[in-house]
Formats: C-alpha cells, sequence, structure tokens
C-alpha cells in the first residue's frame, strides 16, 4: 500500500495522495490571491506612471537590453523547472534535482541583475521616495523580486532537505514549488510589457 | 514484489506520452518568439504608440495563457477548480486595472 516504503512510486507522485491533491487545489487557490495582489499593484502603477515630478522619466532610465536578459534568464528558469518535474514524473530523482538546481542558479542570476539595476536608478535619481511614480514601481518591481527570492530560498531548503529520494510526501512539495515558480515568470511577463516596453514607449500609456 | 510489476506499466506509458519535452520546449520557443515580437515592436515602431500599446499587451496576455496552460498543466484533466481559482483572480484584476486607467 504504501508506496514511499516499497521504493516504488506512482505515475504522478504529487497527485497520489488525497493531500498531495488538496496541496495542488489550494496552492492554485492562493495564486488567484495572488494575481489579486499583483494585480492591484499593477493599477496603483498604472494610475502613476506619469507622476514622476521632476526625477528622471522612465524612457530616460530604463535599458532596454538589461530587461531583455532578465527576462531571457527568467524565461530559461522556467523551462529548467519544468524539465525538474518531467524529471520527476520519469522517476529520475537526479535529473529533478539537476535542474532544480540550474532554476536556483538562473533565479539568483535574475536578482543579481536586479539589484544592480535598482542600484543604477538610485544613482540617476529614482527612488522609492523621490515620486509617486517611484513608489509605485519599486512596490510593483520589488515585490516581484521579493517573490523572486522567497522562491529561490523556498526550492533550495527543498533541494537540501529532501536529498534521499522523492516519496509521495515530498513531490507535491516539489511540484507546487514548480507551480509558484512558473507564477512568478507569468507574473514578469506583464512587469516587463506594462513596466519597461511602455515606459521605454514614453508617457501617456492605455488607450 | 508482484506490486512492482503491477506499478512499472503505467509509468513508462506515462514518459512515452504524456510527459515528453517537446510540447514544454515548443511553448519556450513560442514564449521567446512572443517576447521578441513585443520588444521588436517597441524598438522599430516607437512613433505607432496607438498600435504597440494593445498589440505588446495582447502579446503578454498569449505568453501567459500558454505557460498557464502548458507549463503549469492546466490543459490536463482535474483542472477545473484550478482555473476557476485563477481566473477568478484575473477578474478582479482586469476591473482594478479598468478602473485605474479610467477613473483615477
Amino acid at each position: 500500500m504504501n508506496h514511499a516504503d516499497h521504493g516504488v512510486l506512482p505515475a504522478e507522485p504529487e497527485k497520489a495522495t488525497l493531500e498531495g491533491r488538496n496541496k495542488i487545489l489550494g496552492f492554485w487557490l492562493f495564486l488567484g490571491g495572488e494575481t489579486v495582489l499583483f494585480g492591484s499593484l499593477f493599477a496603483t502603477y498604472l494610475a502613476l506612471r506619469t507622476q514622476y515630478v521632476n526625477g528622471p522619466a522612465p524612457h530616460e532610465i530604463f535599458q532596454i537590453e538589461l530587461i531583455a536578459l532578465a527576462t531571457f534568464i527568467l524565461l530559461t528558469s522556467s523551462l529548467t523547472s519544468v524539465f525538474a518535474i518531467i524529471g520527476m514524473h520519469r522517476q529520475n530523482f537526479k535529473m529533478m534535482l539537476f535542474w532544480f538546481w540550474i532554476t536556483v542558479i538562473l533565479g539568483f542570476a535574475f536578482l543579481g541583475l536586479e539589484i544592480f539595476e535598482f542600484v543604477h536608478y538610485y544613482h540617476e535619481g529614482h527612488t522609492l521616495s523621490s515620486s509617486a511614480y517611484g513608489s509605485a514601481f519599486y512596490t510593483l518591481v520589488g515585490f516581484h523580486g521579493g517573490h523572486v527570492l522567497f522562491g529561490v530560498l523556498w526550492i533550495s531548503l527543498l533541494l537540501i532537505k529532501n536529498r534521499k529520494g522523492l516519496t509521495v510526501v515530498n513531490a507535491p512539495k516539489f511540484y507546487v514549488a514548480s507551480l509558484y515558480w512558473h507564477f512568478i515568470d507569468v507574473v514578469w511577463v506583464f512587469i516587463f510589457t506594462v513596466v519597461y516596453l511602455m515606459g521605454i514607449l514614453g508617457g501617456q500609456g492605455g488607450a | 514484489m508482484a506490486q512492482h510489476n503491477h506499478t512499472s506499466q503505467p509509468v513508462k506509458k506515462v514518459h512515452a506520452n504524456h510527459h515528453s519535452m517537446k510540447p514544454h520546449i515548443v511553448s519556450f520557443i513560442l514564449s521567446l518568439m512572443l517576447t521578441a515580437l513585443a520588444f521588436a515592436a517597441v524598438i522599430y515602431l516607437p512613433e505607432q504608440k496607438g498600435f504597440v500599446y494593445p498589440y505588446i499587451v495582447f502579446l503578454g496576455i498569449v505568453q501567459a495563457l500558454v505557460q498557464l496552460y502548458v507549463w503549469m498543466h492546466l490543459k490536463d484533466k482535474g483542472h477545473l477548480f484550478p482555473v476557476m481559482g485563477i481566473f477568478t483572480g484575473v477578474i478582479i484584476v482586469f476591473t482594478c486595472i479598468v478602473m485605474a486607467l479610467y477613473w483615477v
């Protein structure tokens, strides 16, 4: 009965137990709530997008190459976490660990770029308190960065604590962490579109 | 050990069809292309804002849907409640954004 004890896992170990299935459902509801959190931050940002007072305007400071690189890194990390889950479904524990570690490394690379970017903006006079636009920008992009930081720490901790092998107990944990990671990438799609690309295009967004 | 044989059968089937890498690589390339199209529109058509704004938002929505359905498995069976959960969030977000754009 107990698959974990025999070293044989069912085909989709993350959904093998009721607890696992409930975790995944609960996590999706949480992601619905996260969507609302980010949505309200996006709405705030859009309402304040022209309120940069004397500070630098978005199109004066954003560097499209840096944003393209960050986007590419995060998109690739989303793909590597898919590979990790494929490894899990193939019952290939080493493959899962390998791709999750790659995901973590790419996550740290993204964070490094973001810190570099924020430091650069700070020296240009674009700060959290420089204008309403600055506050909205750092709250939205910073919240996303905070999620990335939480994600890399969470996945690292899972990897460190579950080195012995895959079970029906830890499989849902890894699966849910990969859902979270994909969600972060989905939010970034809208950040690079609404904040950066529209910011570079200049000023009056919307209709 | 009888259990061994019993469970190894469906596992094999799963690798062959359901969990192949192909759809994931395809959605990665698709996401890259959608991203590139959005960046290209901003770089090459900076004057046509009336077109570029809705166009890049549309590309973003398409990319988000691709990732939700393929990478986050919403297309798989038994995902009705997750779909309802996430789209309830999206409806609230849509309302917030429209309010922020047109009423604030």
